[in-house]
């Protein structure tokens, strides 16, 4: 009787496979879902309702108008000169006095496009989602030629204020204002403080003094673009040309 | 969609109605997985909106829910894994800090997921207080979170019985100097995600006997900088890592990538963009090996896009 049931155990065992069972991936395929509107979970929906609601309600508004489709790219980039222009403007209002110019670093810009037309507060969140703060640090021609031959490096970010060419991955050609750029003067630099902390590998700029007003970039987005609806007027489009790759 | 649905779409894709012998033959004795995932989910908990821009009307968690339901309905052993940046980028993550990101994975029936940079965004106290809402592990291999809010609450590897199948999963998480600020990751100290891969993939090999060991990666696909480590030098450093499922860099793979690891056996590469736009599938069907075999390398053969 219990060598019968251990022999019924053992084939049970063999059959399901539960000991000294190996496996070996021999094939596989591969497939990939666009996931898109059609049957949605219903339970899934319910749950995200009183988010959406709170969120759909703030986030919708309407705050001003875009004149043209403002498109990311690299390294001119009219979505990044936008985005520098806002910060140049408000951070000449915020810290009392003009930075020469504003940087964007290229992985802090989150949506492809703005497009033309009515600009909705979602999409400023969406474009600069991080709660990063808008500072200036000021930086000698020699500290700032380093930073810019950092950024050509990693193949350029917008610029306001100023101009640069890209060639073999270093800035050339660098305008300040109107100026050649000089290894001696010294530059009131906008930018953020995740850059000034020394993200995106920018470890020269640890430890350079920072001017913080805990003013948030999105909020100078925000504040820029309102600006020009108060005046009743779309928000203007950059002039392209400001960063440019020379070729090797 | 059972077994033999899936094998007979497959020899149709491949163009013919011939299955290899040795599938037919072996059939009776074969566990067929599906491994869903999704990477830089960012989020995008609604669709992109109707603005006219590419990503229009795609993604979305309530869409996700539903095809990750209709999958689970027609195969017996799913398995469903997110590579990291789970947080942020639409206004819920700045209203809601991930509450209603780790909702609705949990409901989507998730389980694992690893670790993101930006999922540090609202802090590590913030993120070990989002993981109340979930009951899948976060496994990180590489990130030591002693004497910070995320000690005890990571695991470094997870096995998962599927069926006759054990399925061992990794994770290894990118260098967070110079990409986080230092305040956000705090205390917690990166290894180095090959050494540590090596580790844990040998130890799910060769202690726990798994059948396929999977490693979730938020390391980036590949860079121009040959010496920055990424999926594709992780899997040619790798031993023991059957497959890698990525993220971080966003890319869109149009089938998973085959790379030679150190013993030159193949690992696949996989990552499915950004934003929940794509679920990715990988339906590995495996053979009973005998104990000799399982221990000897093997080729894997990839098919032709096959399961839609």
């Amino acid at each position: 009787m219990g060598l019968r049931v251990l022999y019924i155990l053992s084939a049970v065992c063999v059959l399901l496979g539960c000991a000294g069972s190996y496996y070996q991936p021999g094939r596989v395929a591969h497939g990939r879902y666009d996931v898109k509107a059609g049957r949605i979970d219903s339970g899934v929906q319910a749950l995200l309702g009183p988010y959406q609601q709170a969120v759909g309600g703030s986030m919708e508004a309407v705050v001003a108008e875009i004149a043209a489709s403002l498109p990311k790219s690299q390294p001119d980039n009219l979505l990044g000169y936008f985005m520098t222009d806002a910060f140049l403007v408000q951070a000449a209002k915020v810290f009392g006095q003009q930075p020469d110019i504003a940087l964007m670093n290229q992985g802090g810009i989150r949506i492809n496009n703005l497009p033309a037309g009515p600009l909705k507060m979602r999409q400023l969140y969406e474009l600069m989602p991080f709660d990063n703060q808008l500072v200036i640090i000021v930086l000698t021609g020699e500290q700032l030629q380093a930073l810019l031959n950092h950024v050509a490096g990693r193949g350029g970010w917008a610029i306001s204020g100023g101009s640069y060419q890209i060639k073999n991955k270093q800035a050339v050609n660098v305008q300040i204002g109107k100026q050649p750029l000089q290894s001696a003067a010294r530059y009131r630099v906008a930018l953020s403080d995740y850059t000034a902390n020394g993200g995106d590998d920018c470890a020269m700029l640890v430890g350079v003094p920072q001017e913080n007003k805990g003013y948030l970039q999105r909020d100078a987005l925000i504040d820029y673009v309102k600006q020009w609806a108060a005046a009743g007027k779309q928000v203007p489009t950059p002039a392209a040309g400001r960063v440019t790759l020379l070729p090797q | 969609m059972n077994r033999r649905y899936f094998l007979s779409q497959s020899s149709l894709a491949a163009g013919t109605l011939l299955l290899p012998g040795w599938a037919l033959a072996a059939e009776a004795e074969a566990e067929h997985l599906v491994i869903l995932h999704t990477n830089d989910v960012h989020s995008r908990l609604d669709p992109f909106p109707m603005d006219g821009s590419r990503n229009q009307g795609m993604g979305g968690v309530a869409a996700r829910a539903a095809l990750i339901e209709q999958i689970r309905k027609e195969n017996t052993h799913v398995l469903l894994l997110d590579a990291g940046d789970i947080f942020q980028g639409t206004p819920y993550f700045n209203l809601y800090k991930g509450e209603p990101e780790m909702k609705a994975m949990q409901a989507m029936g998730y389980d694992a997921c690893t670790m993101g940079n930006h999922d540090f965004d609202a802090g590590l106290d913030n993120f070990a207080a989002q993981l109340q809402h979930v009951k899948f592990p976060v496994i990180v291999s590489n990130y030591d979170f002693s004497n910070t809010p995320m000690e005890g609450k990571a695991l470094p590897y997870k096995i998962f019985r599927r069926g006759r199948l054990k399925i061992g999963v990794l994770g290894v998480g990118i260098e967070l100097k110079g990409l986080v600020p230092d305040a956000l990751f705090g205390n917690t100290v990166y290894q180095d995600p090959v050494a540590k891969a090596n580790e844990t993939a040998y130890y799910l090999k060769y202690r726990e006997k798994c059948d396929l060991i999977v490693c979730l990666s938020h390391l980036g696909y590949s860079y121009r900088e040959g010496n920055r480590i990424s999926d594709k030098s992780l899997a040619a450093a790798s031993e023991n890592i059957d497959l890698i499922i990525g993220g971080h860099t966003h890319t869109f793979l149009p089938e998973p990538e085959k790379v030679r690891n150190k013993k030159g056996e193949e690992v696949l590469i996989n990552q499915v963009g950004w934003g929940g736009i794509v679920l990715g599938r990988l339906d590995y069907i495996f053979s009973k090996v005998s104990k000799k075999n399982f221990w000897k390398s093997h080729g894997i053969e990839v098919e032709k896009k096959t399961v839609l």
